[in-house]
């Protein structure tokens, strides 16, 4: 059996961990910014669960358990998982999703009621836009806002279908790394080969096609016709968390 | 005080005392650390640390998500355990099984949290003598119908209120159905290990402490287990293998709660996934909706943990097909 003293070990433990993963803002490849304070907070309960008892600010120690009850033992087994978390953080470097994820999580934004909000102005001779926005509206603008707009966009890079080139990659995530979806374009003009989850932020215009159609659920993603690839570091959000751009 | 010693430190120090320890724990840790290791060491550089890299991700997103509510959910279940007595629970709930079990479903919407934090407040409730369907109508309703998450299914569905409808109907309607069910035919062997638990003795400050460390070991350890099951299953399973039906309807419905289960999404976060499976019907995901609050891996494993393995392996099938019911009633009506 567990004694009182483990588990105070084991759950200070997993609540440095999770103040560490907030200092350290690797949590950002986990959540959502807004969980941040959230996650904390959980941290400072979890190491004052651990603490306040074997400091005996609270008086005597809890009564031990009652012996013989056969469960005991499965229920002292299981809290050891706690110290997963701080393995898992401790033996693989935290890190976004990347492009092995890509294949089973692509997804195309909705057409919402087809108004859109004017372009944000140029800076230094293209337009900053999220990925979600340039996907939207390639797909699904009937006004065509994009077609001639010099864009700029950042993503990694992950490999197309044959011959394509690259795609640029970027995840939305609502709440957590577990409910992301990809959302991509396809690079043309870049002569250099990317390697895989190499972050880029690239300038290029759209190349216009027709708009979606309603019945088309899986239309293929929009191509960008690239003149500046510069490779950047992860930025320090590595994902897009709406679908929804602008609002 | 975090910043004070790194992980590391700390896991160092875990692996020293360790040895001193019986064997149960031990055993675990030891295999959990060699396997580990094997895979740093081995797999450094090949195609399979890419596998395992995203894992860890989805893991440790899981796990980092449902943290703060896990807190939150052990809190409340300490002040459960440290003030509510049995007499003062039953004042508050009606007596027949016919009222308290909606009753209970609808005091479910003011916990606005997680599916985490709802099982170790069931559990709770349960020992301190809630009748067993009231308290797993309220463990059902509280993650599926609460504020946050329909204003999240209203911004995921813009321009289809009839969704939020339906969902909060179809979740609702689930619980009660659960709840009178499990009335009829649970046993009360089946959650005998929620009723022995510990805590709610002594001075206030010992039941509430004794109470929220025991509950945070036992649903902590088991959000451990579903995470890492839940992210097996997102790295192992295709998502295109169950999209490839989505034009068939029944197969559809089934092949959407179905990945509800699977997926272990945050029911914060499911409305939006939803919203991209357009491939689907909106009552296929409705389905997925309604079933993904109520039964997902993670649940489960935290369900056998609170409740024990008995209680699950029943509970968890009654549960989705309850589910994928009222779902599909409650999408025919108004979607």
């Amino acid at each position: 059996m567990t004694d009182e003293r483990t588990r105070s070990l084991l759950l200070v433990v997993l609540g440095v961990t999770a103040a560490w993963l907030w200092w350290s803002g690797a949590a950002l490849n986990y959540v959502r910014p807004s969980l941040q304070p959230y996650l904390l907070a959980g941290g400072v309960v979890l190491v004052l669960l651990g603490l306040l008892p074997p400091l005996g600010l609270l008086g005597r120690r809890p009564a031990r358990h009652t012996a013989g009850d056969p469960h005991q033992h499965e229920d002292a087994r299981v809290g050891w998982l706690l110290l997963v978390p701080a393995l898992v953080v401790v033996l693989v470097q935290p890190a976004a999703l990347g492009s092995y994820a890509v294949s089973s999580r692509s997804a195309v934004p909705g057409g919402g009621d087809d108004t859109y909000p004017p372009l944000a102005p140029p800076v230094r001779g293209a337009v900053t836009m999220t990925m979600a926005e340039v996907v939207t509206r390639a797909l699904h603008d009937r006004s065509r806002s994009l077609e001639g707009v010099r864009v700029r966009v950042v993503g990694f890079a992950a490999p197309g279908a044959d011959a394509e080139g690259y795609r640029l990659t970027r995840f939305v995530i609502f709440c957590c790394a577990a409910d992301a979806e990809a959302l991509q374009v396809v690079v043309r003009g870049d002569p250099v080969k990317r390697p895989p989850d190499q972050w880029l932020e690239v300038e290029g215009r759209w190349l216009p096609r027709p708009v979606a159609g309603v019945d088309d659920l899986d239309p293929p993603p929009p191509v960008l016709a690239v003149d500046t690839v510069r490779p950047i570091a992860q930025p320090r959000l590595p994902y897009e968390y709406s679908l929804q751009y602008g609002g | 005080m975090g910043s004070t010693f790194s992980p590391r430190e700390e896991v160092a120090q875990q692996a020293a005392e360790a040895p001193r320890r019986r064997l149960q724990g031990r055993d675990l840790v030891v295999v959990l650390v060699v396997a580990a290791l094997y895979w740093r060491v081995m797999m450094g550089g090949s195609v399979d640390q890419v596998v395992l890299r995203t894992w860890a991700t989805v893991f440790m997103a899981i796990v980092v998500q449902a943290l703060p509510f896990l807190v939150l959910g052990v809190l409340v279940s300490g002040a459960v355990a440290a003030l509510a007595s049995p007499a003062a629970l039953a004042r508050l709930l009606p007596r027949g099984t016919l009222l308290a079990v909606p009753v209970a479903a609808l005091a479910g919407t003011a916990l606005p949290g997680c599916e985490c934090a709802s099982v170790p407040v069931a559990g709770r409730l349960t020992a301190r003598g809630v009748p067993a369907a009231a308290a797993v109508a309220f463990m059902l309703a509280a993650p599926a119908v609460n504020p946050v998450v329909l204003v999240a299914t209203a911004v995921a569905f813009p321009g289809q209120p009839r969704m939020v409808l339906a969902r909060f109907l179809g979740s609702l309607l689930t619980s009660i159905v659960v709840g009178l069910v499990w009335s009829r035919l649970a046993r009360a062997a089946w959650m005998e290990r929620a009723r022995s638990r510990l805590g709610g003795d002594g001075p206030r400050w010992q039941a509430f402490m004794s109470a929220a460390r025991h509950d945070v070991w036992e649903a902590g350890g088991w959000l451990v287990v579903g995470a890492a099951a839940a992210a097996t299953l997102q790295v192992v399973v295709p998502r295109s293998a169950l999209l490839a039906v989505a034009d068939h309807t029944v197969l559809a419905t089934l092949a959407l709660g179905v990945l509800a289960v699977l997926l272990a999404i945050c029911s914060e976060a499911d409305a939006f996934v939803a919203a991209s499976l357009r491939e689907f019907s909106l009552t296929a995901r409705l389905v997925f909706l309604v079933v993904g609050p109520a039964v997902d891996v993670k649940l489960v494993a935290m369900q056998s943990g609170v409740f024990g393995r008995q209680f699950a392996a029943r509970f968890a099938p009654l549960t989705f097909v309850v589910a994928v019911i009222c779902a599909l009633l409650v999408g025919r009506v108004l979607l």
